[in-house]
């Protein structure tokens, strides 16, 4: 991530945390805690969803047992 | 309530715009509108990237999955799919400083379907994500009533 790019991220965090303050925050932290995503690129869209690859072993362990 | 500070904002945007609306709209109201789809916008990817979170970990536990919860898993995967479609399709809306609220509510309306598909499995989401969930549902107009 270029350094324009942190710096508008960082800005859109900002922004949203100011309108709801409470709410985001808590967000945030919960993400950073409870997740390994990237916290730099917490407000960029995710590239791969892990629900994705979740289905697909789901698919895998299904077909394993049985 | 969490939304008003939003509603409160676009209301003010579009109540200037109704009353003299022949020329651009005020700069404070569009700066306010502004503000606000990028608060929603943000907080929205921020909740894809939690139900996106918390649907894995379901999936994860199920050790050996049966063919409802196979079938719940792939609806959860396409909702939170067109999920992030809907936000991808709404950035250069908020870019181009618009208040964005038929995208996001399309957005909010597959969050809100992964809630329920979790909840049928008995997973709720957090405290931390619900909250958001609302705000971002107040602001696009698809709150519970």
């Amino acid at each position: 991530m270029s350094a324009l790019e942190s710096l508008l991220v960082t800005t859109a965090l900002e922004a949203a945390k100011q309108l709801a303050p409470e709410a985001l925050a808590g967000l945030i932290a919960w993400i950073k805690s409870e997740s390994d995503d990237e916290p730099a690129a917490l407000a960029e869209l995710p590239v791969t969803l892990k629900t994705a690859i979740g289905h697909e072993r789901m698919v895998a362990r299904a077909a394993k047992s049985g | 309530m969490i939304v008003r500070p939003y509603l409160l904002a676009v209301c003010l945007a579009a109540l200037g715009c109704a009353v003299g609306c022949s020329a651009a709209p005020p700069a404070e109201h569009g700066a306010a509108v502004r503000q606000a789809a990028q608060g929603a916008y943000t907080g929205s990817v921020l909740l894809l990237r939690a139900v996106d979170e918390v649907a894995f970990r379901w999936q994860e536990s199920v050790k050996e999955p049966n063919p409802t919860q196979l079938e719940t898993s792939r609806q959860i995967r396409d909702a939170v799919e067109l999920g992030r479609a809907a936000l991808a399709k709404a950035k250069p809306c908020i870019e181009a400083g618009g208040s964005c609220v038929e995208e996001l509510g399309k957005f909010v309306e597959q969050a809100r379907t992964v809630a329920a598909l979790l909840s049928a499995m008995g997973v709720n989401l957090p405290d931390e994500v619900r909250g958001v969930l609302e705000f971002v549902s107040g602001y696009a107009g698809r709150g519970e009533s």
